[in-house]
C-alpha cells in the first residue's frame, strides 16, 4: 500500500471503514435534545451528540425520513458507540435506533427521560454510560485502509467566482481520482445541479440513473412552479449575486465540477439512504448546506469537502468537513475556518492538478485522524431535511 | 495575475479577476479581444460580443440563460441584462422547460475545448 491511496481507519464488525470514533448520543426527539447535549459534553470531545428539531408531529414519508437519518447515524461506521435519549411518548423509536447500532456491531444503551425520573437523574445515568463507552472506544486502534472504501461527500457552499473557477474543479479533480482508485464520491443539492444536469446525464452508465437524474430536478422546477415562485428568489443567493454570480444554471455550471469531469454516474439516491455504488452517486437533498452535509453523511460518507467562495463555518458531528476556498481574501479573513488555499489557482500560481495534489493528500491525512477547522473550532452543525409541515 | 478568464472557447463572457475599468483592452490568449465600455467587479462578467435580446449567454461552455436586453460587446453582465430560464415559477407553466434537456446542448462534449485563456 503506497502513501497515495492508503489512510488508517477504524474497520467496523459489518466491514465498513470509519475515519473517527465518536460515542454517539442521540436525542428521539427534541424534547430530549437538551439532555442528549449535556449527556454528550460530559465525555466531548469523543462523544458527539445529534440535536434535532424533529421526532414528533411527523407524519408519512416525512416521519419515515427522520427515523432513517437517525438510524444512518447510529449505523455510521464513524461511530464506535451509540448512547439513545428517549423521552417516553414521542414518535421515533428508541428500540429500532438502538437495535440498528447493535446490528452493526456496536455497543448501545438507552436512557429514557420519563421512566428515569426527569433531567437530573436522565443526565447522570447517561454520562455515566457515555463515559464508560468512550474508555472502551479509547483502546481501539486505526488499522491501514484502502481509499477505495472511502465515500467522498463533496459539497460547495458561500460560492463565488472562485468556486467555479478554482475550488470546484480542484475538488473534481480530487474526485476522478478517488473514483479511478476504486472509491465512491457523492454529490447533493438538486437545485444545484438544475442548468447542469445534462453533462452528469452524459455520465450516466444507466439510463435508470439519467432518468432520474431529471426526474428530481424537474421536481424542484415542479415544485417552485405549484408555489408560483421564482426559484431566483434563493438561487442564487444574495451573496452569490454579489460575488458575481447572475443565474442558477451559472452557479450550478460551476458547482457541478466538484463531482469530476469523468467519474461515471452510478445511481441517485434518496435523502440520506445508503451509498451502495463505486463511482458518483447523487443524492436528493436540498441545497441548505447543513441539510444536505447531514444527509450526505448519513448515506455513508466519512469524510466531507466542502468548497467556499464566502466562506462558511458549517462541520457535522461525525464525519470531519474539510474547507477549501480560491478566494485569497476569504482564506486570510476566515482563517480559522479554512483548511486549505487554493486561491493560487486564480492568481496563477498553482495549477488545478497541483492544487488538487495537496487536496488529495489532505483527504487521506484527515481520514486518517488529522482534525480539520471545523472539528477544532466545535462546529457540528446537523439538521435533518423536513418534506412536511409539523402536525 | 491575468485580468480576465474565458473558461471555454464557446463562451460569450469572460470574468474579471481584477476590479475592471471602463475602456480597459481585454486580449485573450485565443485571439478574441473586447474594450470594456464600463467598470466590472472582480469576479463579474464581461461581454466578449454584443449578446442580442432572447440569445443564450454562455459561460463553461453552457447556457447560463439569455439577454434581457441588447448587451453591448465590453458591458456588464449581470441580473439587469441576464435572466435564468430554469424554476421561474413566477413566469408560469409556459414558460417552463416542457421535456428534461438531457440531449442539449447536442454539442457539448464533442466539440473539443481548448480550456481557458487568460487577458
Amino acid at each position: 500500500m503506497t502513501p497515495s491511496n492508503g489512510f488508517l481507519g477504524y474497520r467496523r464488525p459489518d466491514g465498513r471503514v470509519g475515519t473517527r470514533n465518536h460515542v454517539l448520543v442521540v436525542p428521539t426527539v427534541i424534547c430530549s435534545a437538551v439532555v442528549a447535549e449535556r449527556v454528550a459534553a460530559s465525555a466531548a470531545p469523543v462523544s458527539v451528540a445529534l440535536p434535532h428539531l424533529a421526532g414528533c408531529g411527523q407524519l408519512g414519508p416525512d416521519m419515515r425520513v427522520t427515523h432513517e437519518t437517525l438510524a444512518a447515524y447510529c449505523a455510521h461506521p464513524n461511530v464506535g458507540a451509540v448512547l439513545v435519549i428517549a423521552l417516553g411518548c414521542e414518535q421515533v423509536v428508541a428500540q429500532m435506533l438502538s437495535e440498528t447500532a447493535r446490528r452493526h456491531g456496536k455497543a448501545s444503551e438507552i436512557v429514557a427521560i420519563q421512566s428515569e425520573g426527569g433531567t437530573v437523574r436522565a443526565t447522570e445515568k447517561g454520562s455515566r454510560i457515555v463515559q464508560a463507552f468512550a474508555q472502551s472506544l479509547a483502546v481501539e486502534e486505526r488499522v491501514p485502509c484502502d481509499v477505495s472504501e472511502l465515500i467522498l461527500s463533496v459539497k460547495c457552499g458561500g460560492s463565488d467566482y472562485t468556486s467555479g473557477l478554482a475550488s470546484n474543479p480542484a475538488l473534481g479533480r480530487v474526485t476522478d481520482r478517488l473514483v479511478d482508485l476504486g472509491g465512491s464520491a457523492v454529490l447533493g443539492e438538486i437545485a444545484e445541479i438544475m442548468g447542469a444536469e445534462h453533462l452528469l446525464a452524459a455520465r450516466a452508465t444507466n439510463a435508470n440513473a439519467a432518468n432520474q437524474l431529471i426526474q428530481v430536478i424537474t421536481r424542484v422546477e415542479t415544485e417552485a412552479r405549484a408555489l408560483g415562485l421564482d426559484i431566483r428568489g434563493t438561487q442564487p443567493s444574495p451573496g452569490n449575486i454579489r460575488g458575481g454570480l447572475t443565474t442558477i444554471e451559472e452557479k450550478s455550471l460551476g458547482a457541478t465540477h466538484k463531482g469530476g469531469e469523468r467519474a461515471p454516474l452510478e445511481e441517485v439516491v434518496g435523502y440520506a439512504a445508503p451509498i451502495r455504488k463505486k463511482g458518483l452517486t447523487v443524492m436528493d437533498t436540498p441545497g441548505l448546506d447543513v441539510e444536505a452535509v447531514t444527509g450526505m453523511v448519513g448515506g455513508g460518507a466519512q469524510v466531507v469537502v466542502f468548497t467556499t467562495g464566502l466562506g462558511t463555518p458549517t462541520g457535522n458531528p461525525i464525519a470531519p468537513v474539510i474547507k477549501i476556498t480560491g478566494n485569497a481574501r476569504t482564506a486570510r479573513q476566515m482563517a480559522d475556518n479554512i483548511d486549505m488555499d487554493v486561491s493560487g489557482i486564480i492568481h496563477d500560481t498553482e495549477t488545478l492538478d497541483m492544487a488538487a495534489d495537496r487536496l488529495f493528500a489532505e483527504v487521506v491525512a484527515v481520514a486518517s485522524g488529522k482534525p480539520t477547522a471545523a472539528e477544532t473550532l466545535g462546529h457540528r452543525e446537523f439538521a435533518i431535511h423536513r418534506r412536511n409541515p409539523t402536525i | 495575475m491575468k485580468a480576465a478568464l474565458v473558461i471555454s472557447d464557446r463562451d460569450n463572457v469572460a470574468t474579471a479577476l481584477v476590479p475592471l475599468e471602463a475602456g480597459q483592452r481585454l486580449d485573450f490568449n485565443g485571439g478574441a479581444s473586447v474594450m470594456t465600455v464600463e467598470p466590472i467587479a472582480s469576479g463579474h462578467k464581461v461581454a466578449l460580443r454584443s449578446i442580442a435580446v432572447g440569445e443564450a449567454v454562455i459561460k463553461y461552455g453552457s447556457s447560463i440563460g439569455v439577454a434581457s436586453t441588447d448587451i453591448a460587446a465590453g458591458a456588464h453582465v449581470h441580473t439587469h441584462n441576464l435572466s435564468s430560464t430554469r424554476g421561474r415559477g413566477d413566469l408560469g407553466p409556459t414558460t417552463s422547460p416542457s421535456e428534461p434537456r438531457l440531449a442539449e446542448p447536442p454539442d457539448e462534449r464533442s466539440v473539443p475545448d481548448k480550456g481557458p485563456v487568460r487577458a
